[in-house]
């Protein structure tokens, strides 16, 4: 017993005393979170928050995953951690059917992205048309790309320090909610404001 | 003749557009283009083959395309081989390097859209993700 336990203690202060390279999970404030570490020699998952492997060099597998406490990754990670931007935001404005005008609900999420920009700033905008899937997918790609460059307009009116401002069109592509052709769905004709 | 200039502009700026820009940092960070080493400020675009360098007591955040980021410890070398997320034609490729230093990478869209597609390179092997959040550090 007490003969296994000096071993450990060898094996941890080993470890201690080698140059690793550590891979940590972290939280992300999602339940699918997981890496997978891998190199020539073999591979570890990686699925648990504040589990980590440790890579010695190519030619040997990755460590098994072990759990680093939260006093270490602070004190391994902290300075990074601080430097983290703020997460990218997404809006999501609506339209009345085969139009762009926006719904009266919407015109108030209009105006919170706006808000959300300026605290944003610098940065990028990505502006991203959709339609439900009412008519031909040719035209559909038109009326996206003109709910997304109005919206452009609106937001370019404001003169805010954005690095890049982008509208697209993705007609029936990418659906917010996935349904048949032909389906009149007021949740697909929107337009996703995203603030990176 | 004139086609072919056109066609080398249109390849030279869909090769050197912009594909991600820093957020934050603090003090000295450089980025080495083609062959010119640039001081990299907020605001600062950043483009494909990018080799980013952080100075003694200085790290940056980057934030990418798709709201992926990318932060850096002091001494750090990173490089970006290649971003790109475009949903409207299903084009996933995200090839990343860390190459000294330390690194917390979060993931944006892709994480949803096709995890399977982003590599994130250390010099001992590759780590793949799931839709995730991870840190590193390579001595």
């Amino acid at each position: 017993m007490k003969l296994k336990y000096i071993l450990s203690l060898l094996v941890t202060l080993l470890f201690v005393g080698c140059a690793h390279t550590r891979v940590v999970l972290l939280d992300n404030g999602k339940t699918h979170n997981a890496v997978i570490v891998s190199n020539e020699k073999g591979s570890q998952k990686l699925d648990g928050i504040g589990k980590y492997i440790s890579l010695k060099n190519k030619t040997i597998a990755p460590s098994k995953p072990q759990q680093m406490s939260e006093e270490e990754i602070s004190r391994r990670f902290s300075k990074v951690l601080s430097i983290v931007p703020k997460k990218a935001i997404s809006h999501i404005v609506y339209f009345e059917p085969h139009s762009t005008k926006l719904t009266e609900a919407s015109k108030e999420e209009l105006r919170k992205s706006i808000e959300d920009i300026k605290i944003s700033t610098p940065c990028m905008v990505d502006i991203i048309g959709h339609t439900d899937t009412v008519g031909s997918n040719e035209i559909n790609i038109k009326v996206s790309l003109k709910r997304a460059k109005y919206i452009e307009s609106l937001i370019k009116k404001e003169q805010l320090n954005i690095v890049s401002i982008l509208a697209k069109g993705y007609g029936e592509e990418d659906l917010l909610v996935a349904t048949p052709d032909n389906t009149d769905e007021a949740k697909n004709r929107n337009v996703e404001i995203f603030i990176k | 003749m004139k086609k072919m200039m056109i066609l080398i502009l249109l390849m030279s700026s869909l090769l050197f557009s912009s594909v991600g820009i820093v957020k934050t940092m603090s003090g000295k960070v450089e980025v080495k283009r083609v062959k010119k080493v640039i001081s990299l400020k907020i605001g600062s675009s950043l483009q494909n083959g990018d080799i980013i360098m952080s100075k003694t007591k200085s790290a940056i955040g980057i934030t990418f395309d798709d709201g992926t980021s990318v932060s850096l410890g002091e001494k750090s070398i990173f490089v970006i081989n290649k971003f790109k997320v475009d949903p409207s034609k299903k084009e996933y490729d995200v090839d990343l390097d860390l190459k000294k230093g330390k690194a917390v990478f979060s993931s944006g869209k892709i994480g949803k859209l096709s995890p399977k597609s982003v590599k994130f390179r250390i010099p001992e092997g590759i780590i793949g993700i799931r839709g995730t959040k991870f840190a590193v550090e390579v001595k």
